[in-house]
């Protein structure tokens, strides 16, 4: 029953054993989810070698293509990959991040994808017709993305704790107010592009390209600094909840908002930053969308990571940490998955994956009493 | 674990159903060329331009049939069947191996084109001018490959225009289509014709110029009811806006709004069941199919001509880079061939096919915009 | 011969005894009102008859043959019926709709609503209810509310009808008029329970009063033969020496309530002194929750003024605590703790934003563990696991744990609401002391509770509330069991 003060060696496994303990119920649905896949894939493509050839030209498209590069191939071949899986990481680890920001103070935001589209716009918009210099323009459409992001959070926030309209509801209905406003008027209207001689462009002008997320390893791969931005958001919002006064008060508010207001604590103001923070991230995935790849706001941005953002920080447990290393695993799948259509397996193969393995979370219990079962919790606690 | 279970059974049916549209699995070049080709998100299946532009790959050049998730040799007839056949005698088949890479999202084009070009496709098509900006980059950074770009010029960051020596580009004419649509509309209709746009965008502000231009051409005194539904994917969009056209008293509807059109023709459908003696016209790709009594005929964008071409062109080592641009007289542009009945139906489709000949020749010029149609003045007969 | 009859009926919930060997019989047409402090165990003894509770020990015989009742449905079966405090109807459906509910007359399948309109018609005919039986239920009063639940009851074709605290929640007007209908379906044959602590409507209800106190019933009367006086005597019951505490050395007022109205509070007026602790007695929800929460801040007043060591006005409850007040909630799972936080975390809850919990912006997780060890230690908490989910310890560890973290930091006033509450006996004793010495250190302590033994032993002065007013104000030399108790059930004239 007494804590005994564990020797560093002790400590170690301890923590290990914490640690494995607390990511079973995130990391078996996923491995069960990819075991079900490739026995799927085998079973209805022709054998168990086509599998591998799929499976491994998915790892090859999310890690870079070790064997060619080993034939002699220019290092593009690992670089490129990593671009792209680095991307979609840094995409779905913010909005995971935003989701799981609005989960800790105890609201389900389903409005990542609005925020994200209006964050996109704003990066879009400042980047084009603003000219400043590099070192400022970039950062200055990071803030107009967190900001046009964060104010499109902080609607469904105050409608909450004003009218008690409930968050789903209104940020959901704000996704549509999004495509409406921006993708059905906006984009092809107002701020569509100018060009010259009666060419037509699709999407919003170019940023000018100082605006643009600096690329990491040159013009060869599209590695840029984004997922920098992303893996930062993470640890700071990871340091933010765990080591800090403010993200413990976000617990509380989260876990027991009546007793946190007993403790003292302003559960509106909470629940409002919580919620601006939460539209900020989706925001800034917006903007590594524009700055990153896009260098524009598309005719249509067509890919709903706002709502891959929920799968992450459901998959992740709403760890900012388990979101990162959730989405990092998702990004190189959806990057390299793309290479399994040579193999005859469908373009949403790794939505698949990634939605099996949310539906397994979902089971949850199953998973804690496995853990119970293989890493038995030691009395006393860590 | 009953949840357990249910989720894999969901997987299991979900990989199924994967599997329907397997792609193809060739990694190799053969002794045959290999030619890959990137849709844009619409994918296959979209019943207008990837479909059009896979047609022209893999049926017309390559003579072969995606089903059951690989492709299969088609048989002579069948394949003749998919050409019209004023083409007949023209797309012979090309000893080529499509290679077709879907787009998920937006940001996979320049990967997709990339890995399709990594598996030494001779030639890489991107369909749609949604893949311009990643056509304009992997053209860039491989030199060696071969680009065809299809609905889009390359431009550079501020629109103009940018030659890439790689690159072939594809644009149509649609106003000269549109005109023929609307010489027919205007013999068909007495008083009131409707056009249906989707975005407002010049593109399709193309179509509306050259539809009017055609309508103003043959039936001056009739009127031409505008609506846009500000959409491309949404049916209901173009259903409304469609019955709306159609209570005004449009009595020909027009359509160049994507998805939305199939909202369109199925408005003009549902008039025609309730009694009206109303038409719809289709754009793209033959629409005939949605409603055959009801659509009279549709703007096809020979998209497939366009990607048969490009492959004809690299099997007898005459792909050249630069800006192609197709109308009526290169067959870019036509009409789908009209089989419904209705009065003076011969007078009226001799009368559409010398306006062809006289826009074949050049004798007569197409407004592809507002201001050339506030000039156009219509051949007098 | 009576037709029901409860013989030896014991129950406990954990070390709690709610019921201690209850006999009760009841014959038709009676009307028995069971009478009793809140906890005394009257509730308990009547779900045990409908099924809701198995009893532990005794039987129940229902016209002398032993009857095996596990679910209401077997109680309805037996013609037994209990209408709740809290109703159990579907706000959404009709009359119709509810009464029928679980037994629906049924076509192919399908509800046969004309046959059951017209038996409901019926039921309310011949029992003599006038409702509108397609009314929405949501859309009738609450009087109306209650008829229905009783005709749902009569409409089960019931002989015995257990009415839990019928009045509590009906005007005067709905109460005569409730009365007077079960009186008429007494005469007609119909045996009801009154369970109430109202003690005029029992004297003028009941045929029959049984007397429950602490899980035992103490006594059974007739109407004719006692008083008000009487009955809250026997209510209260005789009581033990009081513990020798301290005499109090009252200081400075800290707190005082001008005229102040919240929710069912009205136009309360009192003052809290240092080094004392304030008892606040009354049965449940008549005001004293409110009093608690205006002091703490939960709670802005409706009314009156509020000064709170020193402050005038609105409080919010990060106010109270930066003034110093602290609270021991009632529900400390809700208000007082989140479940899963862990010990440590619970530990800072409320004084996390200063040293030792707190280093500037971030959180000093080495000072934070070292209160928590010094505050287990302290306070007694079992298992001494600062890193263990607080959900996870016992209730009575779980309190000295809110209790110890609500008295550290030299706070003045202590609102305490039913703080024992649940707890076996060595933890009562233990939060108990803790109080007291927090007393004798010159803090201020109120102390709501509906254990009135609890307030008597712990109260240097005691203000008794009834129905949202001070109905009485005793200092310590003047406590007296029956005329406290007498002024809680709102009988002012001694």
């Amino acid at each position: 029953m007494l804590e005994a003060t564990p020797t560093p060696p002790g400590r170690l496994r301890r923590a290990a054993r914490e640690l494995a303990r607390a990511a079973l119920p995130s990391v078996a649905p996923i491995l069960t989810s990819l075991l079900v896949c490739f026995v799927a894939v085998a079973a209805l493509r022709g054998g168990v070698a086509v599998a591998v050839d799929a499976f491994l030209a998915m790892t090859w498209g999310a890690i870079g293509d070790v064997p060619r590069l080993l034939e002699g191939a220019s290092v593009a071949v690992l670089l490129r990959p990593w671009g792209e899986s680095a991307t979609k990481a840094a995409l779905l680890t913010l909005t995971g991040l935003s989701v799981a920001a609005a989960f800790r103070v105890g609201l389900f935001n389903i409005g990542a994808q609005g925020q994200l589209m209006v964050g996109a716009l704003a990066a879009a918009v400042v980047g084009a017709a603003v000219e400043l210099p590099a070192a400022l323009h970039g950062p200055a459409c990071l803030l107009a993305a967190a900001l046009a992001g964060g104010l499109y959070a902080l609607g469904p926030a105050l409608l909450k704790l004003s009218r008690g309209v409930h968050e789903v509801i209104s940020t959901i209905m704000l996704n549509w107010v999004a495509v409406a406003l921006i993708e059905n008027w906006l984009v092809p209207g107002p701020l569509r592009a100018q060009v010259g001689g009666g060419n037509s462009v699709a999407g919003t002008a170019q940023i000018h390209e100082t605006a643009e997320l600096p690329r990491l390893v040159g013009e060869v791969s599209r590695l840029n600094a984004g997922i920098l931005l992303a893996a930062g958001a993470a640890v700071v919002l990871w340091l933010w909840l765990a080591r800090f006064v403010g993200g413990y008060e976000w617990r509380a508010a989260g876990l027991g908002p009546e007793a946190a207001r007993a403790a003292g604590i302003d559960v509106r103001r909470t629940v409002l930053r919580a919620m601006l923070t939460s539209g900020a991230l989706a925001g800034l995935a917006g903007a590594v969308l524009v700055l990153g790849t896009e260098q524009r706001y598309p005719a249509t941005l067509g890919a709903p990571y706002g709502f891959d953002g929920i799968a992450m920080a459901l998959i992740g447990q709403g760890h900012p940490l388990g979101v990162l290393a959730t989405s990092t695993l998702f990004g190189g799948l959806r990057a390299g998955g793309t290479r399994m259509q040579l193999f005859g397996v469908h373009k949403s193969f790794p939505e698949l994956i990634q939605g099996l393995a949310l539906l397994l979370v979902a089971a949850r219990l199953v998973w804690t009493k496995l853990a119970d079962r293989w890493l038995p919790a030691r009395e006393g606690g860590p | 674990m009953r949840r357990v279970l249910l989720g894999v059974l969901v997987a299991m049916s979900g990989c199924k159903k994967a599997q329907d549209s397997k792609a193809p699995a060739p990694k190799e070049a053969a002794a045959t060329r290999l030619v890959g080709l990137v849709t844009d998100i619409g994918g296959r299946g979209d019943q207008s331009f990837n479909d059009s532009a896979l047609r022209g790959l893999e049926a017309w050049a390559a003579g072969v049939a995606f089903k059951g998730g690989a492709h299969a040799p088609l048989p002579p007839a069948a394949r003749e069947a998919t050409i019209p056949p004023e083409l007949r005698a023209r797309v012979r088949p090309v000893a080529v191996k499509p290679l077709v890479v879907q787009s998920k999202v937006q940001e996979d084009y320049q990967p997709n084109l990339q890995l399709v070009v990594d598996q030494g496709a001779g030639l890489v098509i991107g369909v749609g001018f949604a893949l311009e900006n990643a056509v304009e980059t992997v053209a860039k950074q491989n030199p060696d490959a071969r680009f065809l770009l299809i609905d889009s010029p390359v431009l550079d960051a501020k629109g103009g225009l940018l030659a890439l020596k790689n690159v072939r580009t594809v644009i149509f004419k649609e106003h000269e289509g549109s005109f023929l649509a609307g010489a027919l509309a205007g013999l068909v209709a007495k008083e009131r014709v409707g056009f249906v746009g989707g975005m407002e965008i010049p593109l399709i502000k193309k179509f509306e110029a050259g539809f009017k231009a055609g309508v103003k051409t043959t039936n001056p005194s009739a009127r031409v009811l505008v609506q846009y539904t500000g959409s491309f994917d949404n049916v209901q969009h173009g259903k409304q806006a469609g019955a709306d056209l159609l209570s005004k008293g449009a009595e020909v509807v027009f359509h160049a709004a994507g998805s939305d059109g199939s909202g369109v023709i199925q408005a003009v459908k549902e008039a025609r069941a309730g009694g009206a003696a109303v038409f719809a016209i289709g754009v793209d790709s033959d629409q005939a199919h949605l409603a055959p009594e009801a659509v009279l005929t549709s703007m096809v964008k020979r998209v497939d001509l366009a990607v048969w071409q490009a492959a004809a062109d690299l099997e007898a080592g005459a792909l050249s880079g630069g800006d192609v641009i197709m109308g009526l007289a290169e067959g870019g542009v036509t009409l789908a061939p009209v089989t419904l009945d209705f009065p003076g139906k011969a007078e009226a489709l001799a009368k559409v096919e010398a306006l062809r000949a006289a826009v074949v020749s050049g004798a007569l010029a197409v407004p592809a915009n507002d201001e050339a149609l506030q000039t156009f003045s219509p051949p007098s007969h | 011969m009576p037709t029901i009859a409860l013989r030896g009926i014991s129950k406990r919930f954990g070390s709690q005894v709610a019921l201690r060997d209850v006999s009760l019989e009841l014959g038709r047409g009676e009307r028995v009102a069971l009478v009793g402090e809140n906890g005394a165990g009257k509730s308990s003894l009547m779900n045990v008859l409908y099924g809701l509770y198995a009893a532990d020990t005794g039987e129940v015989r229902v016209d002398g043959r032993p009857a095996r009742i596990r679910t209401p449905a077997d109680a309805l079966a037996l013609g037994i019926g209990m209408v709740h405090q809290h109703f159990t109807l579907v706000p959404t459906l009709t009359v119709t709709e509810n009464v029928v509910l679980g037994r629906e007359p049924t076509r192919v399948g399908q509800l046969d609503l004309p046959r059951a309109r017209a038996e409901v018609l019926a039921t309310c005919a011949r029992f003599g209810f006038a409702l509108d039986v397609d009314a929405r239920v949501d859309a009738l009063t609450v009087g109306s509310q209650q008829k229905v639940e009783i005709v749902k009851a009569l409409h089960r074709g019931v002989s015995t009808l257990v009415l839990d605290e019928p009045t509590a929640v009906l005007t005067p007007q709905e109460a005569d008029e409730l009365f007077t209908v079960t009186r008429r379906l007494s005469d007609e044959g119909l045996t009801v329970v009154l369970i109430s602590h109202k003690l005029k409507e029992v004297l003028a209800f009941a045929t029959r009063i049984a007397v429950m106190r602490r899980g035992e019933k103490v006594a059974e009367v007739r109407p004719a033969e006692t008083t008000p006086e009487s009955l809250a005597a026997l209510m209260v019951g005789p009581r033990g020496p009081r513990p020798a505490s301290v005499k109090a050395a009252p200081g400075p007022v800290v707190a005082t309530l001008h005229r102040v109205s919240a929710g069912r509070l009205r136009e309360v007026s009192c003052a809290v002194r240092a080094g004392e602790v304030l008892g606040i007695a009354g049965v449940d929800g008549n005001g004293q929750r409110e009093l608690a929460e205006v002091l703490t801040g939960m709670r802005v007043p409706d009314d009156g003024a509020l000064v709170v060591l020193g402050q005038r006005g609105a409080l919010t409850p990060g106010r109270a605590r930066a003034l110093g007040v602290r609270h021991v909630p009632e529900d400390r799972l809700r208000h007082a703790l989140v479940t899963d936080f862990s010990v440590a975390e619970n530990a800072a809850l409320g004084r996390h934003r200063a040293p030792p919990f707190a280093a500037g912006a971030r959180i000093d997780v080495a000072g934070r563990l070292a209160e928590t060890q010094a505050l287990l230690d302290a306070h007694d908490v079992r298992p001494r696991a600062p890193h263990l989910r607080a959900g996870a310890l016992s209730g009575g560890n779980q309190q000295k744990l809110v209790v110890g973290r609500e008295l550290a930091g030299a706070p003045k006033l202590l609102v305490a609401v039913q703080p024992t509450r649940g707890l076996d006996l060595a933890a009562v004793d233990a939060v108990r002391g803790r109080l007291l010495d927090f007393r004798a250190g010159g803090g201020a302590v109120v102390l709501v509770s509906l254990d009135l033994d609890e307030v008597l032993a712990l109260s240097d002065r005691l203000l008794v509330v009834h129905d949202g007013r001070v109905t009485g104000e005793f200092p310590r030399e003047a406590f007296d069991e029956r005329v406290i108790g007498r002024r809680m059930l709102g009988v002012l004239d001694a």
